[in-house]
This record gives C-alpha cells, sequence and structure tokens, in this order.
C-alpha cells in the first residue's frame, strides 16, 4: 500500500473517532433518559469502537515514521533518515500533532479497559463513559480540525528535519509517555465521579472503584516528574534537576493535588467524611491534567507565550472552562446530598493529620499554580508579563516540602479517631531522639545549610516513626505466637495499603535526601590549559587535552580529564559540547558524570579555547543518587499498594461483616 | 486496497456500536440493584481500634469509649439492617430516607417545645427559646 494511502486511512479513522466519541457522549444518555436499555449498550459500544479506531489511527502515524514517509508533514517536521529506530518510535509524541494522538489512544485505551472492567456499577457507567467519551470528543475534534498528524506536504521531501537532539536521550523516550498516561489515567476516577455526582450516588462506591485507577494514574505522574528530572540533570547541562519552569510546574500540580486525593479519600471510606472536598479534588487535578497537557503542547515549550501564539490556546482555554462549568455545576446542584453523617472525634487524631496533609498539599498546588500563571495576571493587570523565578517558588515550597516531611512522621503516630498526648509523645521519644541525633551528627560534620538541616533530622524522624510503628505492629502479631518475619508479612498483607503507603514514604524520605542534598552543591568555574589540575571536593581533576571533530551532522568537542582522589586514578571523564550544524547550529552540552552513593562528581564544558585551555564547570551534589533509588523504592510501594488484600484477611472480614449483620 | 480497508473500517465500527440495539432489552427497575455494603464500616473501625490499641496509640480510657460508640453503631445497624436488594426506586428512597432519620436521630436533637433541630452546643432553641433539656 502506497504511503500516502496509509495516511488516508489513519485521517479517516480519526474523523471516525470523533463522529464515534460524539455519539458515545449522548447516546448512553439518551438511553439513560429514555429508559432503553439497549439504547445505553450501544453506546457504550462506542467507547470500544472508538479504542479500534485510534489504534488503527496510531497504527497508521507509526507505519508513517518508520517507512520514513517525508510526503507526511508531521513526520517530514519531526524525524530524519539518520534516526535510530527507538527515537523514531519516540517521535510519534515528540510534535503536537502526534502527542494529541497519543493522549487520545492512550484515553480511547482506558475508556475501554475502565467500562470493562468496571462494568458492575451498572448506574454510573453510562454517565462515566459518557464523560470519558466527552474529553474523547475534544482530543478527536482536535486531532480532526485543527492539529492532524496526517497533513501532507505538497511536494514530499526527500528527508525530514530530524528531532531536536535535545530530545535525543532515553530520559525523553520515557518521560513523555509516562506523563501523558499520568495525566489520561486521571480521567477514569475523574468520570466516575462526574457519574456518582449525575446519579446521586454519592456514597464512596465510585471511590472504591476507581482506587486503582487513581494509584495507576499516581505512579505515572510520579514516574513522568522522575524520567523529567532525570532528563534535566543529565541532558538539559547545567546540573540541576528543576527549574520551575511553566512545564514542569504543570506536571507538578495534577500530582500534588491527586497525592491529596489519595489520602483524602481514605478519610471518606472510614469515617465518611470530606464527600464534596474530594470531589472538588478530583475535578482540580483531572483540570490541571488537562491545563498540563495544554502548557505543554500549546506551541513552544517553557514559553507563557504560548497562550497569544498557539491555535490550540483558546480552545483547550474552552475545553477547561466547559470540565470546571459542568463538574462544580453537578457539585453545587448536589451539595445538600452531600452532607457528612461523621464528625471529627478529636484535633489530635490521624484524621486530622490527613486534613492537614491535604490542606498543605493543595496550598502547594495553588502556590505553583500562581507563580506559573503569574506573568499572564501581571500582564493582565498591569500590562508588563513579570515573570516570578525559582526563588519565589522555593522560598513558599521548601517550608511546605519540610511540613509535608513532618506530618509523614507525625502521622503513623497518630490512631484514627482520637490520640491523647500522652501516648503520642511516648509514641515521639524515638523517631524524635534519631533526628535530633542525626542533626547534631550533621552539624558536628559541618552543615550548615538550614533547610537541609532541617530536611534530614524531619526525613530521618519520618523513617523511623514509619519503622517503629511497622515493628509495634509486628510485635502485636508476634504477640500472638507468630515468628516476627511471618508477622511482617502477615501484617502487609493484611493492609496492603497502609503498609504500601508507609514504603511509599519512605521512598519519598530519599528523594528529599537527594534533593536536600543537592541543596549542599558545590560548583566552580576554572579555566585548564593541558597538563593542570583542578581540585573539588575530594577530587583532583587534571586536563589531558581536547580537540574537535565532526561525527555525522555534528561537530564534536570533547575535553578529556582524569580524576583522581588521594593520589589514585579513579576514572576518565570527557564532557562534550557539540554542534549541531543540521539545527541551526544548535548546541548542546553533554555533561559527564561519575555517580556515587555519597556523591555526584559532574562536570560540564562550556568551551575550548584557540589556545586549547579548556573552561570546565565542576560541580559536586552530593546524595544524588539517593533520589533514583528513592524513586525505586516509590515503585514497590506502590506496587505493594495496589495489592490485593491478602485472603485469609478478606475472609476474616466477611465473617465480621455477617456477625454484624 | 484502500478503499477496502476503510469500508472494512465503517463496517465494523458501525457492527460494534449498532448490534445492541437489534435486540430489545428489559427495562430498567425489575432487576436487584447492587447490594448496599453494611456493617464493613463498623468492623473496619473495631479493627482499627484494636490495632490502635494494641500497638500503643490509644489509651485504655479512650479505647473503651471510642468502642463503646462503634458498638452502639453496630448495634443500630443490626437493629436497622442496611436497606439491601430493594426492588423499586420508590422504596429504595424510603430505605435511605429512613436510614437518614436513624443517623439524624443518633446524633441530632430537637427542641422539646417546637420541633426545631438544635445546633450541637445548643442551650437554648435558636427558635422558640425554650432552655435545651439535659441530653437523655
Amino acid at each position: 500500500m502506497s504511503p500516502g494511502a496509509m495516511g488516508e486511512i489513519g485521517a479517516l479513522a480519526i474523523s471516525m473517532a470523533f463522529a464515534v466519541s460524539a455519539y458515545g457522549t449522548i447516546v448512553p444518555l439518551l438511553g439513560v433518559r429514555l429508559r432503553r436499555p439497549e439504547v445505553v449498550h450501544s453506546g457504550l459500544r462506542a467507547v470500544y469502537a472508538n479504542a479500534l479506531l485510534l489504534a488503527v489511527a496510531a497504527a497508521a502515524l507509526l507505519y508513517a515514521l518508520l517507512t520514513r514517509d517525508f510526503g507526511n508533514a508531521y513526520v517530514a517536521g519531526y524525524s530524519s533518515r539518520d534516526l535510530g529506530f527507538w527515537y523514531t518510535l519516540s517521535v510519534f509524541w515528540a510534535g503536537q500533532a502526534g502527542s494529541l494522538l497519543f493522549w487520545a489512544v492512550v484515553l480511547a485505551g482506558f475508556s475501554a479497559l475502565a467500562v470493562w472492567r468496571l462494568g458492575h456499577l451498572r448506574e454510573l457507567l453510562p454517565y462515566a463513559a459518557a464523560t470519558l467519551m466527552g474529553t474523547s470528543t475534544f482530543f478527536t475534534m482536535v486531532l480532526t480540525f485543527v492539529s492532524s498528524p496526517f497533513a501532507r506536504l505538497p511536494i514530499a521531501r526527500t528527508d525530514g528535519a530530524g528531532l531536536n537532539p535535545l530530545l535525543q536521550n532515553p530520559g525523553m523516550f520515557f518521560h513523555p509517555p509516562t506523563q501523558y498516561l499520568g495525566y489520561v489515567g486521571t480521567a477514569v476516577p475523574f468520570a466516575f465521579a462526574v457519574a456518582a455526582l449525575a446519579t446521586r450516588n454519592l456514597d464512596d462506591r465510585w471511590i472504591r472503584a476507581t482506587r486503582r485507577w487513581t494509584l495507576l494514574s499516581w505512579f505515572f505522574l510520579s514516574w513522568g516528574l522522575i524520567f523529567g528530572m532525570m532528563w534535566a540533570y543529565v541532558e538539559l547541562g547545567w546540573g540541576g534537576f528543576w527549574a520551575w519552569d511553566p512545564v514542569e510546574n504543570a506536571a507538578l500540580m495534577p500530582w500534588l493535588t491527586a497525592t491529596a486525593f489519595l489520602h483524602s479519600v481514605m478519610i471518606q471510606e472510614k469515617r465518611d467524611l470530606l464527600k464534596v472536598w474530594n470531589l472538588v479534588l478530583i475535578i482540580l487535578t483531572f483540570a490541571l491534567a488537562v491545563f498540563g497537557t495544554f502548557l505543554t503542547r500549546s506551541g513552544v515549550l517553557s514559553s507563557v507565550h504560548a497562550f497569544a501564539t498557539s491555535s490550540l490556546g483558546p480552545l483547550f482555554f474552552a475545553f477547561i472552562l466547559l470540565i470546571l462549568g459542568v463538574s462544580f455545576g453537578l457539585l453545587f446542584t448536589r451539595l445538600g446530598a452531600l452532607g457528612s453523617r461523621g464528625q471529627l472525634d478529636s484535633l489530635i487524631s490521624r484524621e486530622s493529620g490527613f486534613l492537614f496533609n491535604n490542606l498543605i498539599f493543595v496550598g502547594a498546588a495553588f502556590a505553583v499554580f500562581i507563580g506559573t500563571v503569574f506573568p499572564i495576571l501581571s500582564e493582565a493587570v498591569t500590562g508588563l508579563k513579570i515573570s516570578v523565578g525559582p526563588p519565589f517558588f522555593n522560598q513558599i515550597n521548601v517550608p511546605i516540602g519540610l511540613a509535608l516531611l513532618l506530618l509523614m512522621g507525625v502521622c503513623p503516630l497518630l490512631a484514627w479517631r482520637k490520640a491523647s498526648p500522652r501516648s503520642l509523645l511516648r509514641a515521639f521519644v524515638v523517631p524524635g531522639a534519631l533526628a535530633a541525633a542525626g542533626a547534631v551528627l550533621l552539624i558536628a560534620a559541618g552543615v550548615r545549610h538550614p533547610a537541609a538541616l532541617a530536611a534530614f533530622g524531619l526525613g530521618l524522624f519520618a523513617a523511623a516513626a514509619v519503622v517503629q510503628d511497622v515493628h509495634r505492629g509486628a510485635k502485636v502479631r508476634r504477640g500472638h505466637g507468630e515468628p516476627y518475619a511471618l508477622a511482617l508479612g502477615r501484617l502487609a498483607g493484611r493492609n496492603p495499603r497502609r503498609y504500601g503507603g508507609y514504603v511509599v514514604h519512605l521512598g519519598i524520605v530519599l528523594l528529599f535526601a537527594g534533593m536536600a542534598g543537592s541543596a549542599l552543591g558545590t560548583e566552580r568555574d576554572v579555566v585548564l590549559a593541558k597538563g593542570e589540575t583542578v581540585r573539588a571536593g575530594r577530587y583532583t581533576l587534571r586536563y589531558d587535552g581536547g580537540g574537535s571533530y565532526a561525527q555525522g551532522k555534528r561537530l564534536i568537542t570533547e575535553a578529556a580529564l582524569t580524576v583522581f582522589q588521594g593520589g589514585r586514578r579513579l576514572a576518565e571523564m570527557r564532557p562534550q559540547r557539540n554542534v549541531h550544524t543540521r539545527r541551526e547550529e544548535q548546541v548542546m552540552t553533554e555533561v559527564a558524570i561519575r555517580t556515587t552513593l555519597r556523591e555526584d562528581l559532574y562536570v560540564i564544558l562550556s568551551g575550548i579555547g584557540d589556545d586549547g585551555r579548556a573552561n570546565l564547570r565542576v560541580i559536586i551534589n552530593p546524595l544524588m543518587m539517593w533520589m533514583w533509588i528513592g524513586a525505586g523504592v516509590l515503585t514497590l510501594g506502590t506496587v505493594l499498594a495496589a495489592w490485593p488484600q491478602a485472603v485469609p484477611a478478606a475472609q476474616a472480614r466477611a465473617r465480621l461483616v455477617a456477625e454484624a449483620a | 486496497m484502500e478503499i477496502a480497508v476503510m469500508l472494512a473500517l465503517v463496517g465494523a465500527t458501525a457492527a460494534i456500536i449498532l448490534t445492541p440495539l437489534r435486540t430489545r432489552l428489559p427495562e430498567p427497575g425489575s432487576e436487584a440493584p447492587a447490594p448496599v455494603r453494611s456493617g464493613t464500616d463498623a468492623a473496619d473501625a473495631l479493627a482499627d481500634l484494636e490495632f490502635d490499641h494494641a500497638t500503643g496509640k490509644l489509651d485504655d480510657d479512650d479505647y473503651a469509649a471510642l468502642r463503646a460508640d462503634v458498638e452502639t453503631a453496630r448495634a443500630a445497624e443490626a437493629a436497622y439492617p442496611a436497606p439491601a436488594g430493594r426492588a423499586t426506586p420508590a422504596l429504595r428512597t424510603l430505605d435511605a430516607l429512613e436510614a437518614e432519620i436513624l443517623a439524624l436521630r443518633r446524633k441530632q436533637r430537637f427542641c422539646t417545645a417546637c420541633g426545631t433541630a438544635l445546633p450541637k452546643a445548643a442551650r437554648f432553641c435558636p427558635d422558640c427559646g425554650t432552655p435545651v433539656a439535659a441530653r437523655p
């Protein structure tokens, strides 16, 4: 089949998906209204048809990419013949039209899976499906009428423009799809929340049914951030991993509200409190996810000018307003039915701990939001576009992060419903003492950075509190005659959600340790002639010379360095500074990083002068490795939290329920 | 070839969406709704209480008081079982109302003179001023 024909099939599939999505938005609701189950059924089937059509469209785009169909504007714009197989695949989500198609495909897949797996929620399903298909209608509409990945060029090119070299990095291969999986995943709990509102099924069934979806999308949002930080650290070459850039913020905000949601739903499940709050949180999370897509995809990355220049801007804005309008409209008309029957028993209780945690997360999301849109606000008010930089965000978010660490330590020490100050103090002793001892040790070791000290102390406190709580639980079980290891296993199996959450907390503590470590980093700029050395921390670096050579379409400038520690030769490092001749002389710094558990040695080559002297920036980032280890621990914890509850516990519960009834 | 694939795509989509319309299904309402959870909350709450007490987070006094609360709620649930599997929407609405009333009775106090629902800490009825009697 000719490449053009494949493209036409893809374009047809997308426009059909638009029609089918619209059908899936209207018909299920119509069926409910007419009391005709077969009509509802037909409407639900649209979800599957939509998935099929978008899969065909995705296959057509992949085909165009892999067969190098440079008559296709998207393929010609983002790929080239010399691009390897994996990066050619990644072009799928490298540009605007492709990434919107990716969004739509993932949404279609998730919707089909949700309708299939949650089929038992008969009353909610038509409304949830309509919400999901409404979202799909928007994206397929954009793909059909505004930004098509199958637009043809008048004359096919012989080679494409190529992929931006910044995006040619493994981090960038994984980061966008992970981020999108996270964004799109929030659509499922959101859809069931809307369904619960529309049908007035306002108990916690929608929350319980979509719990794994929430966890899954939270997991992907987390890894989206982590992959993004890895990419920024390795590829952007300025020594850090986070810059409070609008697009980073756009990814962080839904993560913050989703994290708040993950915690507060437990209060509703256990105590029937916070119903309205949970609905607000999931609505905000989904709206922020769409906002994140919009910020990333509305034009030039990391530029707030994107609002004005892209044709997508107003459309996305209208869509976000529609989401907020419909869902908050539904919420307000149901406020009367959303009264909580329970009440907080005590200010010192795990419930109120969760409540504080929620306030902090939402406060952080709000602060980040204000900082992100501040340029637009200031332009609207004063006519001047004023950006707030990292100092603003750090000033607000460092204390917020520290408060979260503290809460993470206090919450496991608190009982549900009510904790007496006496037992709380008793539980405080060991973690508190450990934290204080750790802080004293660090001060003795010469650490003077107050925020970093606080972070390490509170991190120790939180970790110790978690370990103590697990230990106490295991001790109780051991009291019933179980060996310690078995008691530990059964404890986690009985409540995987709680103990999975604890493991996630340990991962977060490690992430914080890595971040605090990087605050203690040192950096220095040096100019070295061949054979000269420079000391950086425990290391001595010797410049052995460098030069430039052409490789493909790149002009590579490389410096060779030998690293010594205490007279012993440790390693060779070769930082590069490359000019991509194809991309209008785009310059890429390829940093050299030597990672150990203790610290990263991070070397940037700023250039080699005509006299052969190298301009180098040498950075020491303590504890960076622990961020990535923390990410691994977080993954383990999430898997544990999503693990089905152990069977004996479930049986025991069923027995209790039977007794109670 | 291209036309054939396109036709197949249209045909498959139409088949997926339209086949359910060919057989008329019975109207909803005659089938039993999904069972409503009952008892789980009280059982869960008891398990949490016991665990928090055993791990030393909950004092004996607090434990006894909270446990009594939960037991009462559980007894109430047992005496007035949560509505499960009631057929018609009307009956389900009734059940929901009854549950609401039960919950209100447990928490809510009313003025003995005029029947106004009283705020939690009220010592006098906000409507007619009658002093609120001590809680029975």
